[in-house]
């Protein structure tokens, strides 16, 4: 008989006990994830952790200002908190390269994870950290607190049936990324550049992308499609009842035929890229258009219909910290992100490579079409892998 | 598209173009980077999305022409000098290479500052060829680049690496050992596991052995995958027995995967194990497994389960259950535990009927407050218009709920309580009248508001003029038509001769918007009663569009009363804004200001536009001491809309305010100046 495993072990907490948490990444989202979460009795913050000094202490001085004394552990190496045995939990707010490493090896570690969006930097990433989740029983939840915080009006009015069956969606978010141009700096004291960049290709600092100034660049992010479009798209999906599958076709805007980036899904439903008449969301159904385009200003109140939402009643955090504890599954679950993330990709890389492309929701594969399919995987700069293998884009 | 934005990024890029002018033939990706070293800072941008595109062009040509493009970069990438221009040909490779490209990224993988990006355009190669190359080199390079080797062949999962892999697994630094086991894992071969295994017998280093274990997790997907259930079901249960409850976690999720009756039996007692994680996910995997069959289950599972499992399962219960399954919450209405009392309570928002309704009602009145928004978020919930029958039936005047129970009626749109509504907005109870006038105006639709407009002038109600006024707007919600919202105002504003109330309709007029509101607050206009006077040019003040600024203007130049004068002048100014004519209607109002506060009211509309005229205006007023620093002001803030409009003339601006005694104005112009500059 083989001898049991070794994996070291975190800690097991009672229903009454605080959750223990660190936070990775403090730039200006992170510290703001942070104060929500110090807002939780129930949750301690031990640790927090950036490859940029300043950002960590400031990060520090505001889990010690809460709780009154100087017990904040701050680190510039992530794997140094994950190798804690008394942190439960990991708040993940660094940039999107970052994201798939980090909450793979947290929940390998045993930590449960709470993921900043867009979730992902690839589709095969998504992928992986789903399976990794199920795999290692974790609790995952992404960090779009948008999809049902502020567009849950769209939700209640659509399965109320107010417009009829939803046939177009219009999603008003920025555009993808690209190359990145900046010019070389010197780095300076405080900052690890290498570990800054870590699974991205090698290139030299610039201060503009530590100071939350990547999400132009291919390299670290999907630009305004995945950040905005995290929130926009998955609000849009979850709204038509397709959060947990994807479009079968994704055309970009071509002199000759669509004028904007198209979706379309199995059951007819179209998405558009851009446009609209309401702020980021417009759908337009079989017996109506929201919002209205009369006078935007003046939302009814939705009908009394019920959907599963948050648990716990406190919130888009508060559903995170109540599913830590009853090992249930949070709203937005890595599934969900995933294929959130995964739509607004499919996007980019439609754009990317100028041409239509065939998707299959399912086998998460781009059909007939090797070159597209390159870019649902990345291979990262050594030492850095994923440590599971989807078969995307391999 | 943000790229190539900075003239520094553009030097990098001269060597690369010149080696790429010197492979390409006279084509446009050729042309264009034979241009780079000419194209000036802000025409970057620009020239970045024409590389964009020709990349486009290129990966959607002829398979041929795609061939002959990728030989030249590939020519040129053979020469390239600098770090920059062999990364980004890699990127460019990427896109595009095939089998030709291997023979020229091959030897680029043993270099150190490089290999990354080789290794990142041969991977996406197809075939062997590009597998081999990679496990050729793999002797031959740096620890580190094994490692991103071993990465890409394990993610590829290239079974002839095998060996390689074996061989690393065994070194004694931890990094490329760690990374080997990991490739081994990804493999998820009986031959993988089988060198797993043994290699677990001579580790000694606890972290070697953390990656194993792993390694085996991650094998035994593949394995299950490959109908190797047994051998996968064997690691499951090895985790199982682990004291560390996370790893029964993931023995349990392995297990459940296999999902048969087997792994059943063992997921089934882990709902009794020593760690409420692992409790509770046994349960939901149990209910997961249990398909149609899973509300029963838990529903007759529920009242022998632990005690900690108790009020998660109740919560599924509710969103999940059968209203058959509702029984079985009533033990826990009346448990001693605040959890399970909550939990039942919350979960009857879903389960319960019309009978659940003096249940709810009862926990309203709780000493405990979560049990009250426990029940009053169920008694919003609770489905079916009977239960807004029931609730309105319980809606007695004397209740101490009845202001509860309004609001609940008002929550759920419940319309078949709006007859009893309307009774209790003239209730003796002040807070009962402002609940039930509140919760009309969340439940009136078009038909409904004149009843609802009615009650502004009905004798008494002055009292409640404000809530009317409130309920009447949450009305207009529902009222898609300015002309709908309009119509009953109007008509009760020919019967109303009661100047109060006049008051309070042209005020809503102003809200509704409709063309025949405007006409009527015209009127108004000439009202004997100078409170309906003074609400009239209010009311124009405010009004939604710019239908009125004529009106406006009128009366800025012309009205006895001075304050209506400067209502107008205001409501003028702020109208103006967004028009065409913007710098016309702003000299108009500048005319018409009778003191300097007028005057800096003007400016600061001034200052929220964008054209040279409405500099012009602003320049004026800089010797007027009384107003020069609001002037000031405006102008740079127009200017910092409008400097490309004329360069030459608003850098002379700026630089004559650059030394301004007011701070905000010297910084601004400041500011201006460095953007014409740049």
């Amino acid at each position: 008989m083989l001898a049991a495993p070794t994996i070291i072990p975190a800690r097991a907490f009672g229903a009454n006990e605080r959750i223990t948490m660190a936070g990775i990444g403090m730039g200006g989202r992170g510290r703001g994830d942070l104060k929500n979460f110090l807002r939780f009795s129930d949750v301690q913050v031990l640790a927090v952790c950036d490859v940029v000094k300043s950002h960590a202490e400031m990060a520090k001085r505001s889990v010690d200002d809460r709780y009154g004394n100087a017990d904040c552990v701050m680190d510039q190496d992530y794997r140094a908190l994950l190798a804690r045995d008394d942190i439960d939990t990991v708040m993940i707010a660094t940039p999107d390269h970052w994201h798939a490493i980090i909450s793979i090896e947290a929940m390998r570690a045993g930590k449960d994870v709470f993921c900043e969006k867009p979730e992902t930097l690839t589709v095969a990433e998504g992928r992986a950290m789903a399976d990794v989740a199920e795999r290692y029983g974790r609790v995952f939840s992404g960090g779009s607190q948008r999809v049902w915080g502020d567009y849950n009006w769209f939700h209640r009015m659509i399965a109320s049936g107010v417009i009829g069956e939803v046939e177009e969606v219009w999603v008003n978010v920025g555009p993808p990324s690209g190359l990145c141009g900046l010019p070389a700096e010197p780095i300076p004291d405080g900052v690890d550049w290498d570990r800054w960049l870590g699974p991205a290709p090698w290139r030299p600092y610039h201060p503009a992308l530590i100071r939350g100034g990547f999400r132009p660049y291919r390299d670290y992010s999907g630009g305004g499609m995945t950040d905005w479009g995290c929130h926009g798209f998955g609000g849009a999906l979850f709204a038509c009842g397709l959060h947990e599958t994807g479009p079968v076709m994704i055309e970009p805007p071509l002199e000759e035929g669509a004028k904007r980036l198209t979706y379309t899904f199995a059951n007819g439903v179209r998405f558009y890229h851009g446009g609209g008449w309401g702020g980021i969301l417009s759908f337009k159904g079989s017996e109506g258009e929201l919002p209205f385009r009369d006078d935007t200003r003046r939302r009814p109140k939705p009908p009394n219909v019920h959907i599963p939402n948050y648990k716990g009643g406190r919130g888009f955090q508060g559903d995170f910290i109540h599913c830590v504890r009853t090992r249930e599954t949070p709203f937005r679950s890595i599934e969900r992100a995933h294929r959130t993330a995964t739509h607004c990709h499919l996007g980019n890389i439609a754009y990317w490579l100028g041409r239509a492309l065939q998707w299959d929701p399912e086998r998460e594969r781009i059909v007939n079409d090797e070159r597209a399919s390159r870019w649902l995987q990345r291979p990262m700069r050594e030492p850095w892998n994923l440590p599971t293998s989807t078969g995307i884009g391999a | 598209m943000k790229f190539f934005l900075r003239r520094h990024y553009l030097k990098m890029l001269i060597p690369l173009a010149a080696f790429i002018v010197w492979s390409c033939q006279a084509d446009d990706l050729g042309e264009l980077l034979d241009a780079v070293d000419s194209i000036p800072a802000d025409e970057a941008l620009e020239f970045g999305r024409k590389i964009e595109a020709e990349l486009v062009r290129v990966g959607n040509d002829s398979v041929n022409q795609q061939r002959i493009d990728e030989r030249r970069l590939l020519d040129t990438l053979a020469t390239a000098k600098t770090r920059e221009a062999k990364s980004l040909l890699c990127r460019l490779l990427r896109r595009i290479g095939s089998e030709q490209s291997i023979p020229v990224l091959r030897p680029m993988l043993v270099n150190e500052e490089i290999g990354h990006m080789a290794r990142f355009a041969l991977a996406g190669i197809p075939g062997d060829n590009a597998l081999a190359a990679m496990r050729e080199a793999l002797p031959e390079v740096s620890e580190n680049l094994q490692i991103g080797l071993m990465n890409t062949l394990a993610q590829r999962r290239d079974h002839e690496a095998l060996d390689l892999f074996v061989e690393r697994a065994q070194k004694t630094s931890l990094p490329l050992a760690s990374s080997a086991i990991r490739a081994l894992g990804l493999l998820g071969s009986l031959d993988a596991v089988n060198a797993l295994d043994q290699q677990r017998t001579r580790v000694v280093d606890s972290s070697l052995l953390r990656e194993i274990d792993h390694a085996l997790l991650t094998a035994a997907e593949r394995l299950l995958a490959a109908g190797e259930r047994q051998r996968a079901r064997e690691i499951y249960l090895r985790f199982m027995r682990s004291a560390a409850a996370h790893e029964r976690l993931a023995g349990l999720s392995g297990l459940a995967k296999i999902g048969d009756a087997e792994a059943r039996v063992v997921i089934d007692g882990a709902m009794t194990d020593s760690d409420p994680a692992v409790q509770r996910t046994a349960l939901w995997l149990v209910l997961d497994l249990s398909g149609d069959s899973a509300a029963r289950l838990a529903a007759k599972a529920l009242p022998g389960l632990s005690p900690t499992l108790q009020p998660a399962l109740i919560d599924w219960l509710g969103e999940n259950g059968e209203a058959a399954s509702r029984d079985v919450l009533n033990p826990f209405l009346q448990s001693d535990e605040l959890e399970h009392r909550v939990a039942a309570i919350r979960a009857l928002g879903r389960l319960g009927d019309s009978e659940t309704v003096p249940i709810l009602l009862e926990r309203l009145t709780s000493d405990e407050r979560r049990i009250r928004e426990a029940a009053e978020a169920s008694l919003r919930r609770l489905p079916g218009d009977e239960v807004d029958r029931r609730l309105g039936s319980m809606l007695i005047p004397e209740s101490k709920l009845a202001v509860d129970i309004i609001e609940i009626l008002a929550d759920r749109n419940a319309r078949s309580a709006y007859p009893a509504l309307v009774t209790l907005s003239r209730d003796g109870d002040g807070d009962v009248r402002k609940a039930a006038i509140k919760a009309l105006g969340n439940l009136a639709t078009a038909e409904e508001l004149p009843a609802l407009v009615a009650l502004l002038s009905e004798p008494g109600m002055r009292e409640e003029s404000k809530s009317v006024q409130s309920a009447i707007l949450s009305a207009f919600r529902q009222v898609s038509r300015p002309e709908d919202r309009a119509a009953p105002l109007l008509s009760a504003l020919e019967d109303e001769a009661a100047a109060p109330v006049r008051t309070d309709i042209i005020n809503l007029l102003g809200r509704a918007g409709s063309k025949e509101a405007l006409v009527a607050v015209r009127l108004a206009l000439k009202s004997q009663d100078s409170a309906v006077r003074n609400a009239a040019v209010q009311t124009l003040a405010r009004w939604p569009s710019d239908e009125p600024l004529d009106d406006l203007h009128q009366l800025a130049k012309t009205a006895e009363e001075k304050s209506h004068r400067v209502v107008a002048l205001r409501g003028f100014v702020a109208m103006a804004k967004n028009r065409e004519d913007a710098p016309v209607r702003y000299a108009q109002a500048l005319e018409l200001a009778e003191s300097p506060e007028a005057t800096k009211l003007v400016l600061s509309g001034l200052g929220q536009t964008d054209s040279l005229e409405a500099i012009d205006l602003c320049q004026d007023l800089l010797d007027d001491d009384a107003v020069a620093a609001e002037a000031a002001l405006a102008c740079v803030q127009i200017s910092r809309r409008a400097w490309r409009k004329d360069r030459e003339k608003i850098q002379g601006l700026m630089e004559s305010l650059v030394e301004h005694e007011d701070e905000a104005v010297r910084a601004g112009a400041k500011r201006v100046l460095e953007r014409i500059v740049r």
